[in-house]
């Protein structure tokens, strides 16, 4: 294991061109930086500030449409809220249809009376008239005669 | 470690060239080298070691957020570079090709005897898993603690120690082949 170790010491041996070196550094050297910390530093904390708020408003800002549009979805959708599901209007529907049925009833009952009563009257009507056309009859016949048996004598 | 580097690093931060040269003098070197032993060819290793200090040099600010030593952020930075150009294009394996080696005091045949074996070293490197390769080169190579390693890699120093050995067994059996 010893003489392993000792080999790979000989790779330390292992070192760059001198001149390729020192051109490369120069290189390095003479490019510009990306970003100086000065900048990098309020940038970052600009930046990590304006993402902090930001996720936040736009969190926030997602739960209240969610809510707003379950609330909205539970009064279009929920079975509750539908108008023939509705306990206070079947019952005013109800009322409604009782209220016609009695109408209904109050005016076959008026009916019913009303030719009753027209019945009755037409019948006494009938019977008076009859009554009163046979006299009448009788009488004007009557008085025919008389004038008859007037022109006669005359 | 460079002597206050602390200090060193916030004049680099400040734009000053100089300090930044003495931070590029001090890691450019290894950097190299991790980068060397991952990849096939030296154009290339160049090619990379150049956009990791352009790009610590552009976003050295960033640095002082990350409560980790240069080194490791010098070395996430290496890593990173590599993987991209693994991604985007197939690096072959290329054994025959002998590095530059800092030798200039050894006689010309213990030059050509170092070569080979740092040749052969690396190959059986490049044959590890990337993982293992980072270990092994920043343990072995460059010294650095498992701490450090930990750091650069964003593994536990235990897990470090982990592949450690698995990557040493593995290169093992590889050289003994």
């Amino acid at each position: 294991m010893n003489n392993i170790e000792g080999k790979l010491k000989n790779l330390k041996s292992i070192k760059p061109d001198n001149d390729y070196s020192l051109k490369s550094l120069c290189l390095i050297v003479s490019s510009p930086k990306i970003s100086p910390i000065e900048s990098i530093s309020i940038w970052q904390k600009a930046l990590t500030g304006f993402r902090l708020s930001s996720g936040v408003v736009l969190a926030s800002a997602l739960v209240l449409v969610i809510f707003v549009s379950a609330l909205y979805l539970n009064t279009v959708i929920s079975p509750l809220f539908l108008p023939g599901l509705n306990d206070k209007n079947i019952s005013a529907e109800a009322d409604q249809i009782n209220q016609s049925i009695n109408i209904n009833l109050n005016e076959i009952k008026y009916h019913q009376m009303s030719q009753e009563i027209t019945k009755s009257t037409l019948e006494n009507i009938s019977k008076n008239n009859s009554a009163t056309n046979t006299t009448s009859t009788i009488s004007s016949s009557k008085e025919t005669i008389d004038q008859l048996l007037n022109d006669l004598v005359k | 470690m460079l002597d206050n580097e602390q200090n060193i690093i916030e004049r680099a931060i400040d734009g000053d060239e100089k300090a930044f040269g003495l931070l590029y003098s001090h890691y450019q070197p290894q950097i190299y080298r991790f980068i060397y032993i991952k990849v096939s060819k030296k154009e290339e290793a160049e090619d990379l070691t150049h956009q990791v200090f352009l790009k610590a040099w552009q976003s050295i600010e960033r640095f002082t957020y990350q409560k980790l030593p240069l080194s490791s952020w010098l070395y996430r930075i290496a890593r990173n570079q590599v993987i991209d150009v693994y991604r985007t294009q197939k690096i072959e394996l290329d054994i025959e090709e002998i590095p530059e080696v800092a030798s200039e005091d050894k006689k010309v045949e213990d030059e050509i005897d170092i070569k080979k074996e740092v040749e052969k070293i690396r190959g059986a490197i490049k044959q590890l898993k990337p993982e293992q390769q980072d270990v092994i080169i920043m343990r072995y190579i460059e010294e650095l603690s498992p701490q450090e390693i930990a750091l650069a890699l964003k593994k536990t120093p235990t897990a470090i120690r982990i592949i450690q050995h698995r990557a040493l067994k593995s290169l093992r059996n590889i050289l003994e082949k």
